[in-house]
């Protein structure tokens, strides 16, 4: 019961501090909150003290705008008390993958860096050399850059997506197949069939790997 | 001296700083060493005329001095650290030898300055220090004064009134707040200003609304505590304490834009002695109201459980010349980790530290310290919450049960007893899907809480996993 009157008006609130204040004297729409706020006051002290603050808001006055302030405070620490956690009783188990997946390795410098050189259409040499001394020091894996090795294995300028699609992904195998798929499944087109390819040829070189 | 990439990494403070330190590690014409190996330096090709004489002093290991003649203004330089580098690649060739003579003079200098803080006595109070702290807060209650004003003429005529003209006006009220000794106050004005005109841009007001309210709820606060400050610096000399209380076990001072000296935090008993720190995430965002990047690192102590703000800000107009700080992977220890007032989560800093790797044991301890019951860590966050001056989204350490979803693939996590946080997913967060059972059940999930008011739900955003066998970073 309380919630919903608390929430419309907060949302009354909201028309007053867009207008102005003085636009609260008297105002019915705001006056109509009185009785059950009284009401609710006799379970709870704090709606009472709303009351008298909304009250002395719609009397208007000199001092509407701190009346506005003050109400506006109150009533917002009410809505923090209110806020609930879910109930789940009918929700699903999340499914989970079998196998454990990377853990990240990578600092922000590191990932904010190879994101943006990835995001590049023009790839150059001095890109190539970072993603093998990634590579070469085997911390290419951080889950947080598939997306963006993803994407770049179709940007133009081939030597960084071959290096990519030839070292890096087998390396990383299985966890990077799922986000593969999802590309897939968002892209049409060349991109598609491009992606398609890669994952029928990293699943074949992982057949092979596991039949030796 | 164990030299790894990680300790070279944490002490340039970035991966991007280290990488270009690294670059110079081949540039070294000398490499030294002393016998008691305190020290090592060298001699760097640069691009002056003459080698770079560099050098890094080990003679407090919780504190390594940097020292080059390079003209960078960054410390450590890129030379001090290519140095750290040619240590671990190259150890053969350091030649051992004597302590150079400027080096020796400027360990005793430092020497003899420690000895003499230690003589002295601390500051004491006097009538003119008490005189001019009571002017500073009469300054301040004027500025108070005058910031009432501007936020009742807001409330008065609305936020829809404020177009660009009356924007550029109110901003110059706001530059004259700079006067009255309050930049906190002056800067959660310029961020209401910038949240107004987003506003007026989308229509949504709820953010400038939440802000409108922080300022009154502030500047009511900072008036009485201010008030009680200044009577208490007008008793002197039988000064009284009313105010302290509210000084070091809120965040008022900070809130008024005050710098807490660490000397003042040591002096008030804010310290925690011998902890043992790990990161648990890091971000980088901007602060438009005060003009500056900040890096946020989330820290456990490996002590109780503990979580901890470890800031760094970088003022706008600094620009590069204030070093960034990093995502972090050991495990600190740290003699004396100095506390800044606040609830949930403190902000600290330290001086001092010594690094070792992370280990299984230590993750296994964090989880251990994880919160089982959902229930209680709600009421915890509700109670800071409806303060309106708290921090409305602290971090906790959550135990996850298990993972539920609904029809529309929204996430929750559980406990043991069946109480369930909803998932905000940020960030890299959509990660938590591709883990496996054995990494996330029973693993220890790091969250910061938010209010979604149009459900009247809490939720979690995640921002990190402990799991037995590493972190999972959502963030950075």
């Amino acid at each position: 019961m309380a919630i919903p009157i608390l929430e419309e008006l907060k949302n009354e609130l909201a028309r007053i501090y867009s207008a102005g204040s003085g636009l609260a004297k008297g105002d019915p729409r705001l006056q109509k909150y009185m009785p059950a706020l009284r009401a609710l006051g006799q379970k709870a002290p704090v709606f009472n003290a709303l009351a008298d603050k909304l009250s002395a808001l719609i009397g208007g006055g000199a001092d509407s705008q701190e009346n506005l302030l003050d109400l506006g405070v109150m009533l917002y620490s009410v809505l923090y008390t209110q806020s609930a956690l879910p109930s789940v009783a009918e929700w699903e188990d999340m499914p989970f993958r079998e196998e454990d997946l990377p853990n990240t390795c990578l600092p922000y410098t590191e990932i904010v860096s190879i994101t943006e050189m990835l995001k590049k259409k023009t790839i150059n040499t001095n890109h190539i050399l970072i993603l093998t001394e990634l590579f070469n020091k085997g911390k290419h894996n951080d889950p947080r850059l598939y997306k963006s090795y993803c994407q770049a294995i179709t940007a133009s300028g081939t030597g960084t997506s071959e290096y990519i699609e030839t070292a890096i992904m087998p390396s990383i195998g299985e966890p990077i197949m799922q986000r593969l798929q999802e590309e897939c499944d968002a892209s049409t087109g060349k991109r598609a069939a491009k992606i398609k390819k890669l994952m029928e040829t990293l699943n074949s070189k992982k057949t092979v790997q596991e039949g030796k | 001296m164990n030299m790894t990439e990680d300790f070279i990494i944490s002490y340039a403070g970035n991966a991007q700083a280290a990488a270009k330190g690294k670059a110079t590690a081949n540039d070294f014409v000398s490499l030294s060493i002393t016998e008691d190996e305190s020290l090592i330096f060298g001699q760097c090709r640069g691009s002056a005329k003459k080698p770079y004489s560099c050098s890094v002093d080990f003679i407090d290991a919780e504190k390594p001095v940097p020292r080059c003649n390079c003209p960078s203004r960054q410390v450590p330089c890129k030379h001090a650290i290519g140095l750290l580098y040619a240590y671990a690649s190259q150890k053969k060739k350091f030649k051992t030898e004597d302590v150079p003579e400027d080096v020796q003079s400027k360990r005793d200098k430092i020497q003899h300055r420690a000895e003499r803080s230690a003589e002295e006595k601390p500051k004491e109070m006097t009538r003119a220090k008490a005189n001019a702290a009571v002017k500073k807060c009469q300054a301040q209650l004027e500025g108070i004064e005058i910031a009432e004003k501007i936020l009742a003429n807001i409330a008065l005529s609305g936020i829809q009134s404020i177009d660009a003209q009356g924007s550029l006006l109110l901003s110059s009220q706001i530059k004259e707040l700079g006067n009255y000794y309050i930049p906190g106050i002056q800067a959660s004005f310029s961020d209401l200003i910038g949240e107004v005109s987003l506003c007026l841009k989308n229509q949504i007001y709820t953010e400038a609304f939440i802000k409108m309210n922080y300022l009154r709820a502030l500047l009511k606060k900072s008036k009485s505590h201010t008030e009680n400050k200044m009577a208490d610096f007008k008793a002197f000399p039988n000064m009284t304490d009313t105010a302290l209380n509210d000084s070091i076990h809120s965040q008022i001072e900070e809130q008024m834009g005050y710098a807490w000296k660490l000397s003042e935090l040591e002096e008030h008993g804010l310290m925690r002695e011998n902890d043992e720190l790990i990161q648990l995430s890091f971000t980088v965002y901007e602060d438009a109201g005060k003009m500056q990047w900040i890096d946020e690192g989330v820290w456990a102590s490996l002590k109780d459980g503990a979580l901890f703000y470890k800031f760094n800000y970088r003022p706008f107009r600094a620009g590069s010349h204030v070093q960034m700080d990093d995502s972090s992977f050991p495990v600190f220890k740290v003699s004396d980790v100095h506390i800044y007032p606040g609830e949930l989560n403190h902000r600290i800093r330290w001086e001092k530290s010594e690094m070792r790797l992370t280990t299984l044991k230590d993750l296994n301890a964090i989880i251990g310290f994880a919160r089982t019951d959902f229930v209680a860590a709600a009421k915890l966050v509700k109670n800071q919450s409806k303060n309106p001056l708290s921090d409305k989204n602290p971090v906790l350490l959550l135990k996850i049960s298990s993972i539920k979803q609904d029809k529309n693939g929204s996430l929750a996590i559980v406990d043991e007893k069946g109480s369930a946080v909803l998932l905000k997913m940020e960030g890299f967060s959509y990660l938590i899907r591709q883990m496996s059972k054995k990494q996330l059940l029973g693993s220890a999930i790091v969250c910061r809480f938010g209010h979604d008011f149009s459900q009247s739900l809490l939720y979690a955003t995640p921002l990190s996993a402990v799991t037995g066998n590493g972190i999972m970073r959502f963030q950075y």
